[in-house]
């Protein structure tokens, strides 16, 4: 039997490296930059969050006019956008570049300079598309998905900043994605093989993959967009399936779009969910097999963001069959999640609330993943309310249950302080009431047949379903407000961390809260992967 | 806590969750399904989702009801052995939940093919109808099989007048963007693309006013880009046809 607070790992050396402004915006060492890569994302996250609050003000009853349909329309557009690709994308980088190379045992990224330079891109490529908020006529106004011909036809230059952004922020994921590939598959300490790398550091590996492969194509797509609109092309006009096109281009890197968030979270939750249930990964092989399988399986099912298009019925078979394919490795990550909880010791610590939390609501986003593939019914409830409740259960879950799980499980590695466990899990609760309230009404507000994108409605029926949205949406945002005021505050009250608070499993936990510069003094025999649990039960066997 | 003890929180506990969601289908019949549908294309979608939303409200009482019991049951409490047992996985369990799912779903799909004519196939006598879509309104022009109506293009752009009983052919087309027609008691929404034709159709099988918007957003006036579809008698139609010009 092994016990508690065994196998502490050897005091490291606690040298903080150089400190003050120059040393953070000139850094290239990996935690620095994850930390950084954390604030920049974080503020996005608040951002968008705050232009949900005013979609949520303006919708709160039937024809209200808080705000101007053009205003709405910018809002709406710059929500998505932000909360897609500044904030849950690039999240995953903070969190990728934090803990990866401290998972895998190495000193630093493979290309810190390169590194360095995908943070600042992003920072860059968020101002710009943000700068059409004060010039050029208003930021964009076409949605996220920017469908032609309405974005070619938007007056001012709002869109082409959009446009001009959206590049910058892309060669940023697609410079890191090439960092994290080279970093995993070349940087690894001894005796760390592909098959006993954290299953955080599968999922980054696929994520970034994936993004390498699906990136491009947004950038193509957007390229011909703004020729077309600056320079007299005509790639989508009308009469040539132009527009038709662009969304299927759009979509074919849009849906990988959808895993490249969604793996990482997943990667999140089979890390927390081991160390809190006292277990191994229920199926560690079967969870790096349907990773890769969502990751290759994401790229086939685009079309079936278009069935409403006037696709052919083989056409929307096919898309239906492999939407629905995708999932059944979705469903084997659930079960085992719940097979390592089961016969555990499971403590309920705030990341493991998160945690808990994500599996119960992304099971409801992908229960009705099923509904929306199946394209007979999506050719009711798609653009409408259902599907905004859908992709909110989806992609709303991973960053506020794990996203924020990560963040309570791995905040006390990159400060050195806990943080304060009480309000840990009260913000917890005040999330998932808050997320349940917002968008479980709007599966209804769909089926009763409100569409997506309206700046205002007058169908009074749905006047209590919005109600009970914009109540849960400022629940919601009280709970990122705690979250944020207990990050802030344990900085200076939080109890000094421990090298390792959870009695965590992998190498980042080996090493000091937060660590040095060069990262280990030492490291252990890596043998499974779980290397401090074999150090904890070698450590028993030998006092027994 | 004794066995019996311990079985009889179960059972109270299990009664709680279940007893509400028997009651609730009957309260939530409107809020938790499309419109009443009001003719063959809307009622097949209205089937299909009711089969879709069935099976997975099942596999979401069965699956969170799993999650939520094993996070009761085997919280950390003092007095227990800190180190459960180490299993590293189950290969029977785990092809279990691999193949169990894809039945489900080669079942969902064999309903959906079994349903599908009734939502794709106009029949071959149907009216047809033109739809025009612009930012920001819908206007109509009858075609084929619409007697005395055909070539004609109503005044009253938002409004579509048919006859009851009647299939109804949508051809839909764009003229400044894409948009979307979208009436959720009649049947699949539709998009209209700016140089493309689609088409969708339904029936109603009463008569009545049936309302819906686009669904594609346009732009600043998409929200209030309405769509009225007025079902009429047979003689009513004949009547409104005559009428005009």
């Amino acid at each position: 039997m092994v016990t508690e607070a065994v196998a502490t790992p050897p005091a490291t050396g606690h040298a903080p490296g150089r400190t003050g402004f120059w040393s953070w915006v000139t850094t290239v060492d990996h935690k620095r930059i994850g930390i950084l890569y954390l604030i920049t994302t974080l503020f996005f996250f608040v951002s968008g969050g705050l232009m949900a609050l005013a979609m949520r003000i303006q919708l709160e009853h039937s024809s209200n006019n808080v705000i101007s349909a053009d205003s709405y329309d910018r809002i709406f557009t710059m929500h998505g956008t932000t909360m897609v690709f500044l904030f849950t994308v690039p999240v995953m980088a903070a969190f990728g570049n934090y803990v990866v190379p401290l998972m895998i045992g190495a000193r630093d990224m493979a290309f810190p300079r390169l590194n360095a330079a995908s943070l600042w891109l992003l920072l860059f490529g968020g101002i710009v598309m943000y700068s059409g908020f004060v010039w050029g006529g208003g930021a964009a106004d076409a949605g996220w998905t920017g469908y032609p011909p309405l974005s070619e036809q938007s007056p001012g230059h709002g869109i082409d900043l959009w446009i001009v952004g959206l590049h910058i922020v892309t060669i940023s994921s697609v410079i890191g994605a090439i960092n994290f590939i080279c970093t995993i598959h070349n940087m690894r300490a001894p005796g760390m093989r592909l098959s006993r790398i954290p299953l955080f550091v599968w999922t980054i590996d696929v994520y970034a993959f994936m993004i390498v492969l699906a990136l491009p194509l947004l950038s193509g797509a957007l390229t011909m967009l703004l020729l077309d609109r600056n320079y007299g092309t005509s790639f989508y006009a009308a009469g040539h399936y132009g527009p038709i096109l662009y969304q299927h281009l759009f979509w074919a890197f849009g849906h990988p779009e959808v895993y490249i968030v969604a793996l990482p979270g997943f990667g999140m939750i089979s890390e927390i969910v081991p160390v809190f249930s006292r277990k191994p990964l229920f199926g560690y092989r079967a969870l790096v097999y349907a990773t890769v399988a969502i990751g290759f399986l994401a790229f086939l099912v685009w079309g079936h963001h278009m069935f409403a298009v006037g696709m052919s019925t083989p056409l929307q078979v096919w898309f239906m069959l492999t939407s629905m394919a995708i999932a059944v490795p979705t469903g084997i990550k659930i079960f085992n999640w719940v097979g390592t909880m089961w016969m555990g010791q499971i403590r309920f610590e705030p990341p493991m609330l998160f945690a808990t939390g994500f599996i119960l609501t992304f099971l409801i986003g992908g229960l009705s993943g099923i509904a929306v593939a199946t394209f007979p019914v999506d050719l009711y409830v798609t653009d409408s309310y259902f599907v905004v409740a859908h992709f909110h259960y989806v992609m709303g879950s991973i960053p506020v249950f794990a996203v924020l799980g990560g963040l309570h499980y791995w905040y006390p590695k990159m400060t050195g302080r806990m943080l304060d466990r009480a309000l840990g899990i009260r913000s917890f609760w005040v999330l998932f009431v808050g997320f349940n309230l917002t968008f479980f009404p709007m599966h209804a507000m769909g089926l009763s047949g409100m569409p997506r994108r309206v700046a205002t409605y007058t169908n009074t029926d749905w006047n209590v379903y919005n109600q009970i949205a914009t109540l849960g949406a400022f629940v919601l945002g009280v709970g990122v407000l705690m979250v944020l005021i207990n990050c802030l505050r344990s900085l200076r009250y939080g109890r000094i961390a421990p090298a390792d608070p959870w009695r965590g499993n992998t190498l980042e936990w080996y090493t000091s809260s937060p660590p040095p510069p060069h990262n280990f003094d030492s490291l252990p025999p890596i043998r499974s992967e779980r290397p401090l649990d074999d150090l904890r039960r070698e450590a028993a066997a030998a006092r027994a | 806590m004794t066995v019996a003890h311990r079985l009889r929180t179960l059972v109270a506990a299990v009664t709680a969750v279940v007893a509400p969601l028997m009651l609730a289908p009957a309260a939530l019949a409107d809020t938790a399904t499309p419109e009443n549908p009001a003719g063959p294309a809307s009622h097949a979608i209205d089937d299909i989702y009711r089969a879709v939303i069935g099976t997975t409200m099942v596999i979401f009482i069965l699956v969170g009801g799993w999650l939520v019991y094993s996070a009761i049951r085997f919280r950390a409490r003092p007095g227990r052995p800190i180190d459960p047992p180490q299993m590293h996985g189950s290969s029977r369990l785990e092809w279990g939940w691999t193949i169990v799912p894809v039945l489900i779903l080669v079942g969902l799909a064999g309903y959906t093919f079994h349903k599908l004519p009734d939502v794709k196939n106009a029949p071959s006598d149907s009216m047809v109808v033109s739809v025009l879509a612009q930012q920001f309104q819908f206007s109509y022009t009858y075609g084929g099989n619409s007697g005395a109506a055909q070539g004609k293009t109503p005044s009253t752009a938002t409004t579509l007048v048919v006859p009851e009983n009647t299939p109804v052919k949508l051809e839909v087309h764009a003229k400044d963007v894409a948009h979307d027609w979208w009436v959720p008691a009649l049947g699949p929404k539709v998009d209209a693309i700016p140089g493309q034709t689609t088409t969708t159709w339904f029936r109603a099988d009463h008569t009545g006013t049936f309302h819906g918007q686009c669904s594609e957003f346009c732009g600043v006036g998409h929200a209030t880009m309405a769509i009225t579809v007025k079902v009429v008698s047979a003689s009513d139609w004949r009547t409104y046809a005559g009428g005009l010009k």
